[in-house]
């Protein structure tokens, strides 16, 4: 009797849930101020699509249009023909981020690893056309990140 | 009959069947890679193998025929094994470049080296790499690709009859190689790419452009020419990307123009829109102001009708139809290479199919360039010439074939009453004769030694008579044709179930326009020459080319120059600049139609593509048309359409309703009573005038195709050609030279080849040589020597 | 011997040939001897000879240009007046073939299938050549020289050169 007078007088139920938020008060934080901080990404994230490049120049697509096949939301539309050099390459590589499920099909596929999903996740606009990628937009991604895309599949290199 | 087990369970084939054969035909499944259906036997890829019990080393199949009792297994883990070192051998030299190869997806090889293969390579040496061939504008070489397997080889050979590719080398060296490399010379090269089961040979037009699994596909028929061959379009959205032959149809392969005309169907040259002529200049416009304008040009008018065999039987129908809704009058005329009007003893198509006409006894050629004019007939005659049959041939010209003909005769076209006529006299020295007969001959006073060739083919128990456009576009056609029709009666080849009168028609649906049309049909000569004389005030022009096509172009621009010209059509082609009104309608491709082939085979297309522009299906613009000259609507939609196309030929209502069991055939129309002795031909001019029909460059889909002008570039001859003891014995040599005929005086370039009959001025180019396509004779005067 | 413009046979190749043909159940059959033939009278087998080969038998060029290619002994080139043909398969390659053929080819500053500048000597290797018994075995112009050596052949090439190429 005296102890149930005792914890509502002193109002403990309410202490009790205070030291808990009192000791994660106190405890190392684990929110991350985004935009400023950012959490890691895993070398496997599925972001923004890039077509990416040899060393020499030379885009590595090679219209096989696998990736095309693959893509179960049907985003990536490709056109090709046979270039004055007698190689096979595309005239039009589009893929409409709008339906994209970034299931990551389409990177699997390729067999040039022309085809790759960036880390980059931040490419929100204000339209849904700008969401529609030519290209010229995927490759100047690959230019962008090619550096981080090459380590990233150094990476994950072992276990593929 | 033999009785085997494949694989336990037994079957029954005919004897001399191979193992392979016998197991296809029962759906047992057999990998091979150089067999072919239609080639012969080579037995060099060994990826056929299979079990007979009781042997100790596994058969190849394709080249095991089958014997009584035998036990065949398939599937047993030794022939697996087996596959898999085969596949492996296969595999040493193949680059792993499936990505960008064309085959990939649709590849014997891929199919194979997932279910037969082993998962990887042992082999770690270096790949052996082979120089690419140039093999003509239409296919496309990857030799690296190559297996071996020689059916292009076999198909050169057999098929094509070039012989111009064969295997060289041996062992690792072992190439594939043609020794005329710059053109592969055969009017079938497109089938290469479809018979090599590798990426080796490619399509070259729609190389590196899309892929097997983005195509749909639409079975449809090819009017290019009579023999209407069964087509699969494969399309890519709405674009062609192939054409290509559909397995199990009469006809195993395709020829180069029925298989590249679909560069047309997204030409320039189509007509996408109505237009109108303002000020001089076509301008698109509305249906209705089109209609309008065509009202104001067609009403109360007198108006003649040309139209092109190459539509649907539904839109030849509705022609027929719109003509007796509002003008009843009107005269039409679709044949631009027939210059007698008189009916015919026997009116165009065949009577025989062309299976027929590869089994029979003797084969008759008369004055056509089979091999242009209708390729895959002249294939199955090749085969005939393979398996030791004879084709003899009489014309104005040594036609190439390649194939050896068993006798020939080159002759003018003046010279064939003689020589029919030196045909029947020897025919009936032997006893036979037929009713008329006598009268035929004693109307001919010359005898020509070439009727010894067709006399002799006669005289077998069966015989098939091809009648090209030497006789039909002959001037005295009626004529010849009855000599040809008694002498076939007087050698029994003109019963029933033995009828071997065949006459090559201009284009498709022969029959059902004899039918539709045979009461208002008139020459397109007479029709140009009375809207010159003023007699015609307009002419509806549907689907057809006079200018660029046919025997009368300086006719029809003296016509056009007098009358305004409708145009409804797909193709705008040369006559297009004349139009005062354009109306598109579908293409054949784009239409769900029936179509009837030279043998009478009926075709009903189901699923077209999608037409581009406005287009719209012939019959549609013909009613849309007899709406807008005020008549009443004689069919609303396709089903009443039909009905009252039973009139014309109720065979069709058979097939369209399914119930027709077999293969049905629309007869071909005779005439018993068509007789027509030969006329002393005028012969005021020295020289016969004989032009040539050319696949790549006759027909206005063919001409608006750039893929189809530019092969013909690469077979071209030179514009006129003659043989040179003619010209020399004019004191002439090869050169400019002043031709004279009834028109006028033209200058052109004369060149000269053995292969051209003495006498004949022979025009290879129809239509470039101008107004030379329009005659029958000529003279050539002076010139330079 | 040098192959002309347009091969022909002699009148007595010809008949030779129309023989030989009748031995056969086709004329393709005679392909073999008669390019044997054609190879001795005109040296090599050109692709005029090979054209005048199908013309006479009656086969398309094509199925000539195949057994051409695919014999080793029919040889599409010219060679020198001496043919050198050193056998190195096993046997001969034991017994010193491979140092003969080096040697050789020092002497006569040429390598391997090439025939020196004044085209009279060509060397060329060749498959087992069935005279083991006598390895190294070098056959020139169709004549076995067994338990060939250097200095052998140094004389030989010596003596054809004073016979001034009278072969």
């Amino acid at each position: 009797m005296i102890k149930r007078a005792f914890k509502t007088w002193f109002l403990w139920e309410l202490l009790v849930g205070l030291s808990l938020t009192g000791r994660y008060l106190f405890k190392k934080k684990i929110t991350v101020e985004y935009p400023e901080e950012k959490t890691p990404l895993s070398p496997r994230f599925r972001g923004l699509h890039a077509l990416r490049r040899y060393e020499s120049g030379e885009e590595r697509c090679i219209a096989c249009k696998l990736c095309e096949v693959v893509c179960p939301a049907l985003a990536i539309v490709i056109e090709s023909e046979e270039r004055d050099d007698g190689s096979r390459r595309t005239t039009r590589y589009d893929i409409d981020f709008t339906k994209c499920i970034y299931c990551g099909l389409c990177q699997e596929a390729c067999p040039v690893d022309a085809i790759v999903e960036t880390q980059e996740f931040e490419y929100a606009t204000e339209t849904r056309e700008a969401l529609y990628y030519t290209k010229d937009m995927l490759l100047a991604n690959g230019d962008r990140y090619e550096k981080q895309i090459a380590a990233n599949l150094a990476a994950d290199a072992r276990y593929s | 009959m033999t009785t085997l087990y494949i694989n336990e369970e037994e079957i029954t084939v005919s004897a001399g069947t191979s193992i392979l054969e016998a197991c296809r035909s029962h759906g047992v499944d057999v990998p091979y890679f150089c067999y072919h259906p239609e080639l012969s036997v080579a037995a060099n890829c060994r990826m056929c193998l299979v079990e007979v019990e009781g042997w100790n080393k596994p058969a190849a199949s394709c080249c095991t025929p089958v014997a009584e009792g035998m036990k065949i297994h398939t599937q047993t883990e030794a022939i697996k094994k087996d596959r898999q070192m085969v596949m492996e051998y296969l595999l040493i030299n193949h680059p792993l470049d499936c990505p960008v190869c064309d085959e990939g997806g649709d590849c014997r090889l891929q199919d194979y080296a997932v279910a037969h293969g082993a998962s990887h390579s042992r082999y770690v040496e270096a790949k052996r790499a082979a120089t690419n061939h140039d093999l003509g504008p239409f296919v496309t070489t990857y030799m690296t690709r190559c297996i071996h397997c020689t059916r292009c080889v076999r198909f050169a050979d057999e098929v094509a009859g070039t012989g111009d590719m064969g295997i060289l080398n041996r062992s690792d060296h072992m190439s594939i190689a043609g020794i005329v490399e710059e053109a592969c010379e055969s009017e079938l090269s497109g089938n290469l790419a479809d018979i090599c089961p590798v990426g080796a040979l490619l399509d070259k037009p729609s190389h590196d452009v899309s892929r097997p699994w983005e195509m749909t596909h639409h079975q449809s028929t090819c009017t290019q020419c009579p023999n209407g061959c069964d087509i699969n379009i494969e399309s890519r959205g709405d674009e062609v990307m192939r054409i290509k032959p559909v397995e199990g149809s009469p006809e195993p392969w395709l020829c180069d123009r029925g298989r590249y005309v679909y560069d047309a169907f997204r030409s320039d040259n189509r007509i996408l829109e109505p237009e109108v002529r303002q000020d001089g200049e076509l301008l698109q416009a509305t249906w209705d102001e089109a209609f309008d304008r065509a009202g104001d040009l067609l009403r109360g008018k007198r108006v003649g009708i040309i139209f092109s065999p190459y539509w649907s039987a539904e839109g030849l129908a509705s022609i027929r139809l719109m003509r007796d809704a509002v003008f009843p009058d009107a005269k039409v005329a679709f044949d631009l290479h027939r210059r007698d009007m008189r009916p015919f003893a026997f009116e165009e198509g065949f009577s025989m199919t062309t299976q027929q006409i590869e089994d029979v006894e003797h084969v008759v050629i008369l004055g056509s360039d089979l091999r242009q004019r209708l390729p895959l007939l002249m294939q199955r005659l090749r085969k005939r010439g393979n398996m030791g049959k004879p084709v003899s041939r009489i014309g104005a010209m040594n036609y190439r074939t390649n194939m050896s003909i068993s006798s020939d005769a080159i002759i003018r076209p003046r010279d064939w009453p003689a020589v029919i006529a030196r045909a029947m006299q020897q025919v009936s020295d032997l006893g036979q004769t037929a009713a008329g007969m006598d009268t035929w001959l004693a109307a001919v006073p010359d005898r020509h030694e070439a009727g010894k060739v067709l006399a002799d083919s006669l005289m077998g128990e069966t015989c098939a008579l091809l009648v090209g456009e030497e006789i039909r576009s002959h001037v005295d056609a009626a004529a010849l044709i009855h000599g040809l029709d008694l002498l076939m009666r007087a050698c029994g080849h003109a019963e029933e179930g033995n009828d071997g009168r065949n006459l090559i028609p201009e284009g498709m649906n022969a029959q059902l326009l004899a039918s539709a049309f045979g009461d208002i049909r008139t020459s397109a000569g007479d029709l140009f020459a009375s809207a010159s004389a003023g007699e015609l005030d307009a002419l509806v022009l549907i689907g057809s080319d006079p200018v660029g096509d046919g025997l009368f172009p300086s006719a029809a621009k003296a016509a056009l120059s007098k009358v305004p010209l409708i145009q409804i059509g797909a193709i705008a082609g040369e006559i297009g600049n004349s139009a005062e009104v354009q109306l598109p309608a579908a293409a054949y491709s784009e239409v769900d139609g029936t179509f009837i082939n030279m043998e009478g085979r009926i075709r009903v297309a189901r699923q077209p593509i999608r037409s581009i522009g406005q287009a719209r299906p012939l019959w549609k613009v013909m009613m849309r048309l007899a709406q807008a000259l005020g008549a009443d609507v004689p069919a609303v939609d396709m089903t009443e359409l039909r009905d009252r196309m039973a009139a014309f030929a109720p065979e069709l209502a058979d097939v369209w309703k399914d119930k027709a069991t077999e293969e049905v055939l629309v007869p071909v129309a005779r005439n018993r009573d068509a007789e027509a002795l030969p006329a002393r031909l005028d012969s005021s001019f020295d020289l016969d005038v004989v032009s040539r029909y050319s696949m790549y460059r006759e027909g206005m889909w063919a001409r608006a195709s750039d893929l189809l002008l530019a092969a013909g570039k690469l077979h071209a001859l030179n514009d006129v050609i003659m043989h040179p003891e003619t010209l020399a014995a004019k004191g002439l040599k090869e050169g400019e030279h002043t031709v004279r005929t009834f028109l006028g005086e033209h200058s052109c370039h004369i060149g000269v080849r053995e292969d051209v009959s003495p006498g004949v001025l022979f025009v290879a180019k129809r239509g470039v040589a101008g107004d030379l396509s329009d005659v029958t004779a000529a003279s050539i005067v002076g010139g330079q020597s | 011997m040098s192959a002309l413009e347009q091969p022909q046979f002699s009148e007595a190749r010809k008949a030779e040939i129309a023989r030989l043909v009748t031995r056969y159940p086709g004329a393709q059959s005679a392909l073999l001897p008669v390019l044997h033939m054609a190879q001795e009278d005109f040296g090599y087998l050109s692709m005029e000879t090979q054209k005048l080969v199908a013309e006479t038998l009656g086969v398309r060029l094509m199925a000539v240009r195949e057994v051409v290619t695919f014999y080793t002994m029919f040889r599409e080139q010219p060679t020198g007046q001496y043919l050198l043909e050193v056998c190195t398969n096993a046997g001969c390659m034991l017994n010193g073939a491979d140092e003969l053929v080096a040697h050789m080819c020092d002497a006569l500053g040429i390598k391997v299938g090439e025939t020196t500048p004044d085209g009279m000597f060509t060397v060329t290797e060749v498959e087992c050549a069935g005279a083991c018994g006598g390895a190294p075995v070098v056959q020139v112009n169709n004549v076995y020289h067994e338990k060939a050596t250097p200095a052998s052949m140094d004389e030989l090439i010596a003596k054809a050169r004073s016979e001034g190429g009278a072969a």
